[in-house]
């Protein structure tokens, strides 16, 4: 087949982008250790979520060294609990779940974002290096009190974290 | 179409119909340069240069190259934290 010579090039500078884009996204998760949300976290009943160990009493837990689980229950219009405190240089991991419709959890001005969608437990880690204040909000819309519904994450000094 | 003539020129022995050749190229060029409805071109494949389209086209395509490592390297790894399990 007789390829026109410009579009040969085209082709080969196609292509080449294609594997840019492609090797780009290899780096982020290989490299720069980038996950998505999946279905890890398992699922609840959402009128389970009173008796639940984790959820029946939404709160931060130490596990161990650097670890941290919260465990968060989302409501209209309202996160439980509605300010996590963690200290800084901690790996910390979210589970979040819903006791009534579908709503979003999303440290403002960052990558920390999921749904959160009743029967659905979302599991997400993160590692807090520094201290900072990250405003919370529900990025679904949830019904009327939608606007109002958010919370923070204050990631504080070691030595300041009075926690479990 | 109207290259025809172009095409085969050795079609006629004599000197004159290289002539009336000649007069017929000359004539589709003058066509070509008022822009009638006569005046096509033939390029061969090869040398065929679309030079501005290329250039718009590469200029295009390495703006999205450009603005795609922006996005990805500053403006989504760049905004730590972020979900890492
Ligand atoms: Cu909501």
């Amino acid at each position: 087949m007789d390829i026109q010579k410009h579009e040969k090039l085209w082709l080969v500078a196609g292509v080449a982008f294609i594997v840019l884009l492609i090797a780009t996204v290899v780096y982020g998760t290989v490299g720069a250790g980038v996950s998505m949300v999946d279905d890890s976290g398992g699922t609840i009943a959402p009128d389970e979520i009173p008796d639940d160990d984790r959820f029946g009493e939404p709160r931060v837990e130490h596990v161990e060294g650097d670890e941290y689980e919260v465990y968060v229950v989302s409501r209209m219009f309202i996160f439980q609990p509605g300010t996590v405190e963690v200290p800084e240089g901690s790996t910390v991991t979210f589970y979040i779940t819903s006791a009534d419709v579908i709503h979003g959890y999303q440290l403002v001005g960052t990558n920390v974002n999921t749904m959160v969608i009743p029967g659905q437990i979302a599991e997400i880690t993160v590692e807090f290096d520094e201290p900072a204040e990250y405003g919370v909000v529900c990025n679904e819309y949830c019904g009327s009190g939608h606007h109002d519904m958010e919370g923070m994450v204050e990631v504080v000094p070691e030595d300041e974290w009075e926690g479990a | 179409m109207d290259g025809e003539e172009e095409s085969e020129p050795d079609e006629g022995d004599d000197a004159e119909a290289d002539a009336e050749v000649a007069d017929a190229t000359e004539a589709d060029a003058e066509a070509a340069d008022a822009g009638g409805d006569d005046g096509l071109r033939e390029i061969p494949h090869d040398e065929f240069e679309p030079t501005g389209t290329f250039a718009i086209a590469f200029l295009y395509l390495g703006l999205l190259a450009a603005l795609w490592l922006f996005v990805y390297f500053v403006e989504f790894l760049g905004r730590g934290p972020t979900v890492v399990g």
